[in-house]
């Protein structure tokens, strides 16, 4: 094959594998939030994922130039069409695997793993990122345009951090003669970064590793008071900052009893939840799921309620009023 | 009282007056309708109730006395029945009963709100009567983009001011023959104070409600002190801690000028950490004791109030006149002398402030 053979079929297929690409990128979205339905894909990704095609240069350049020895370089040539995934975790990383692989739209290789990188060359820092070549399973067609079976899209995972170090080495480390007393020297400062890096991907793991366990009781109880609330005010509760605050301040009365004694509440109180739906629509603090946690306080602790109140005092006078309590 | 999911039915507002200086009453005026107060109106009016009746030391169950057919009792009991035309005509047998009531010059006019409602799991039927004295205030205004101070000379029921009453009668026993036995009544009344309980307020409970101070204040008032001073030795704090606890309960009932004991009003004066309020509440509660506040009555308590005991663990006991006991005799817990093992042992060091004066 020549080059302007390549380039005569390339020209052909553009259109194909940028269809592929974006057809990649939009089921990996959906199969990510197939993972959690609440998740916030425009939080949980740092860099919005958009396909990008090879330049013709690049392309020629990889099957001509480089002393590949492709026997067929337009086919095994796997990355003209690529698409990259950038998050904040490691263990972001393993939840793009997940959805990847949870797909029956393609056969997918591992064409590079940091992992198992780290495994062979322990004492190696170098580049670190995940390669996916993901290849259409039967040809299927996508707003018009027919993607034959097998062609293949390279996707790229990384976290943060790992996004920032080939930024900075991707290009500019190629660029200095090997050998030099001055590559050396730069071979030496980016390992010493990498290495970094990989310390720094520990810590922020463990970091949000660690804010989970401490918050745990907190997210338990908030998930309990949300079911009870859809369950008992038949409405759809809120998720505000509010939450987090009242339950913070009352974390030692979140116990492993919470929602049988809410529950037990609103049973025998039925007049609660009708307050509560009454308000809904009037009231913000009526809309939150804390508003069933005040309830419980303020009737089981109603001078440690009142003491440790993150909010506003109007904010829960209308539930000691309710109880008949009065606020001092 | 407990007042959880108050409810507020029909409210209507009558007026009375202060009398001349003939001591004749002047005309009432009268409510012509039922007040269609909106959901904030309301909420504030029962903010108000709990806020006046509920763990309130000025909150007191009281003892029918009258309840002939012109009685409050009586007029109560028809309103909770009556339909909206005869709730609105009888309604104003309440202002009579008041202006007949307040025979004093000194007794000021106000605007009297009856109202009906329910509270409590399972519900409870409630009438109630508010004696609103008028006073006055301000309310900010903009004309023109400029501030001005608007005089308002007909305010009522500020949360701030204590100027009000609130009778309430609650239907316990709806069976009952006896009206007296068929309605508790509660009064709340911020200006009564250990002096003029039994003077400036009575027309209100006496003379107005037919009420009267229930025969069972000497007993529930020597209730409190008993459990408290029971709850303070079941409270895991040092010794001393407790001395003075034991104090504050002489001191609470002694020297305090409130004219009733009440078990938040103690907690919060001299328990400082909320957990120890919230779980003493709850001890009170589990003993029966009222969640209303208890006529202060100190008959069958003076003679435990007389003289404060100590008993320590080697029989030694210390006995002093428990009124200003902390300044007689001042209690430390020390270091003693170490034994042959070398353990130190908790001893107790008694300051007398005085010289012997006799022995035996």
């Amino acid at each position: 094959m020549t080059e302007s053979e390549f380039l005569l079929r390339w020209g052909a297929e553009r259109d194909i594998y940028a269809t592929w690409g974006g057809a990649v990128v939009s089921e990996i979205l959906d199969r990510l939030q197939d993972t959690d339905k609440s998740l916030d894909k425009s939080v949980f990704l740092k860099i919005t994922p958009v396909p990008r095609l090879k330049h013709d240069d690049s392309l020629l350049g990889k099957a001509f130039h480089r002393n590949k020895l492709y026997s067929d370089p337009y086919l095994e040539i796997e990355d003209k069409v690529g698409v990259r995934f950038v998050v904040l975790l490691a263990s972001d990383v393993v939840r793009l695997q997940k959805a990847i692989e949870a797909s029956t739209k393609w056969t997918t290789s591992l064409d590079k793993d940091y992992e198992d990188d780290r495994e062979l060359r322990p004492l190696e820092f170098a580049y670190q990122s995940k390669h996916y070549v993901l290849k259409a399973k039967g040809s299927t067609s996508f707003t018009g345009i027919n993607v034959p079976e097998g062609t293949p899209c390279e996707v790229q995972l990384r976290t943060l951090l790992q996004h920032a170090h080939s930024e900075l080495t991707h290009d500019n480390i190629y660029k200095i003669q090997s050998g030099t007393v001055v590559s050396n020297s730069v071979h030496r400062t980016v390992a010493k970064s990498m290495a970094l890096i990989e310390a720094v991907d520990d810590f922020f793991e463990r970091a949000i590793e660690q804010l989970g366990e401490a918050t745990a009781a907190e997210r338990g109880a908030m998930k309990s008071l949300s079911q009870l609330f859809e369950k008992y005010v038949e409405l759809s509760p809120g998720n505000d900052k509010s939450n987090s605050l009242v339950l913070y301040a009352l974390r030692s009365q979140i116990t492993p009893n919470l929602h049988a004694d809410v529950e037990a509440m609103l049973q025998s109180k039925s007049f609660i939840a009708e307050n509560i739906k009454q308000r809904y629509g009037s009231v913000h603090a009526y809309r939150q799921p804390w508003i069933l946690f005040a309830y419980l306080e303020a009737h089981r602790h109603p001078s440690q309620t009142q003491d440790c109140w993150p909010l506003t005092p109007a904010e829960i006078l209308p539930v000691f009023t309710d109880l008949g309590l009065r606020m001092r | 009282m407990n007042l959880i999911n108050l409810r507020l039915g029909r409210v209507i507002l009558h007026e009375v007056f202060k009398r001349t200086d003939e001591r004749l009453k002047v005309d009432r005026q009268y409510g012509a309708g039922i007040e269609a107060l909106d959901g904030a109106a309301l909420d504030a009016l029962r903010e108000r109730i709990v806020a006046a009746m509920s763990r309130s030391e000025r909150c007191i169950e009281m003892t029918i006395s009258k309840s002939d057919p012109q009685s409050m009792v009586a007029t109560a009991a028809g309103l909770a029945d009556a339909d909206e035309q005869l709730y609105i005509r009888q309604s104003r047998q309440v202002a009579d009963l008041l202006a007949e009531s307040q025979r004093s010059r000194a007794i000021p006019g106000g605007i009297v709100v009856v109202f009906t409602g329910s509270f409590g799991v399972p519900m409870k039927r409630i009438v109630g009567v508010i004696k609103a004295e008028v006073h006055t205030g301000f309310q900010r205004d903009i004309h023109d983009g400029r501030f001005i101070l608007k005089f308002l000379d007909k305010l009522l029921l500020t949360p701030q001011t204590k100027l009000y009453k609130i009778g309430m009668f609650v239907e316990e026993a709806p069976m009952h023959a006896n009206l007296a036995q068929v309605w508790r009544a509660f009064i709340y009344d911020e200006t009564m104070t250990v002096r003029d309980r039994y003077g400036a307020a009575q027309y209100f409970y006496d003379g107005f409600l037919g009420l009267s101070f229930p025969a069972s204040s000497a007993r529930q008032t020597k209730q409190f002190h008993d459990l408290t001073k029971t709850f303070i030795q079941l409270m895991s704090v040092p010794e001393e801690d407790k001395v003075s606890l034991h104090n504050a309960l002489v001191t609470y009932l002694k020297v305090d000028q409130s004219p009733t004991v009440e078990v938040t009003a103690f907690a919060v004066s001299y328990f400082g950490d909320p957990a120890v309020q919230d779980s003493y509440g709850t001890y009170m509660a589990s003993k029966g004791f009222p969640d209303t506040a208890v006529n202060k009555d100190l008959t069958d308590v003076v003679r435990s109030l007389r003289t404060r005991r100590l008993i320590f663990r080697n029989q030694v006991r210390v006995t002093a006149p428990a009124e200003g006991f902390d300044e007689l005799v001042k209690i430390e817990a020390i270091d003693g002398e170490p034994d042959a093992q070398g353990n130190l042992p908790r001893w107790t060091r008694v300051t007398i402030k005085d010289r012997i004066a006799n022995q035996e």
